[in-house]
């Protein structure tokens, strides 16, 4: 079983481990887990793209950075995208870019998530919504997964946006 | 208390339309709760829980067509707004769970 799936098994064993009242590490657990399941999904596929030397692979996957993946993941989903990734995205079909609207909408959903959950004190974390986070994080676990075979040009586009983000020159 | 607004449509307002839409489509909304504020990355944003009533299940509202439909809805409206700056969070709770913070502001039915 790979990585990202079990990362969400953990994630909703956390959230059900208290049937009557959930306790607030397990909440907060299982909302991290959510999101790196999906983070962990797109480094591990970022890391293929770019070379078939799994050796590197590791090295590679720690290129990846939080914020740079959400700055374009925002961009996804409003669809304005920096040079030079906007013309590539411009050639997207109009659903592939819904999916991938999507995909980035939850992505920042959960990042922002995962930051509250591990940081955010103050805040109190419901069930119900880890409960709907998490379905999200399936879905979503889902949609990418069928896209990147229907889809592999598009999906292989925001893996390589994912991973340069701003680094590029316009 | 500060007020967001883009062009003539503050966050309250747009959520008061909402309410009352998502009442007209009986989709189980009670009430909202909002903040506004700035995301882990500094980023401007506003967090909207939708809360539902405690049966939500058994009623079916807790559907996922449901709260995909209340979702993507609320998404729409702010971006419609003008908000496209801003990024909107969407959170789920049930009547009976705690509030995430003391601090929201609520907004529902006169």
């Amino acid at each position: 079983m790979n990585y990202s799936i079990q990362l969400l098994e953990q994630a909703k064993h956390l959230s059900r481990k208290e049937p009557r009242r959930p306790r607030q590490a397990s909440l907060r657990r299982a909302v991290s887990a959510a999101y790196y399941a999906l983070f962990h999904l797109f480094t591990e596929e970022g890391a293929r793209l770019v070379t078939s030397r799994t050796e590197l692979h590791p090295v590679l996957r720690r290129v990846f950075e939080h914020r740079r993946m959400k700055k374009i993941c925002r961009a996804v989903s409003c669809g304005r995208l920096p040079e030079p990734w906007n013309e590539l995205y411009d050639d997207l079909s109009t659903g592939q870019k819904a999916t991938l609207r999507e995909i980035a909408q939850t992505f920042v959903d959960l990042q922002e998530e995962r930051h509250s959950a591990d940081y955010a004190f103050g805040d109190r974390f419901a069930r119900s919504n880890v409960r709907d986070l998490l379905d999200k994080a399936e879905r979503t676990v889902r949609t990418w997964k069928t896209f990147r075979k229907t889809d592999k040009r598009a999906a292989e586009w925001f893996l390589l946006a994912l991973l340069f983000g701003d680094r590029t020159r316009p | 208390m500060a007020t967001t607004t883009v062009g003539k449509e503050t966050p309250r307002a747009l959520l008061a339309e909402l309410l009352e839409r998502f009442r007209e489509e009986k989709r189980g909304v009670r009430w909202f709760e909002f903040r506004r504020g700035e995301d882990w990355a500094g980023d401007p944003a506003i967090w909207v829980w939708v809360v539902l009533p405690k049966d939500a299940e058994k009623k079916g509202f807790w559907d996922w067509e449901n709260r995909e439909a209340i979702r993507r809805r609320i998404y729409d409206r702010f971006r419609e707004a003008g908000f496209e700056d801003t990024f909107v969070y969407v959170r789920f709770r049930l009547e009976n769970e705690e509030p995430a913070s003391p601090r929201l502001e609520r907004i529902e039915r006169p």
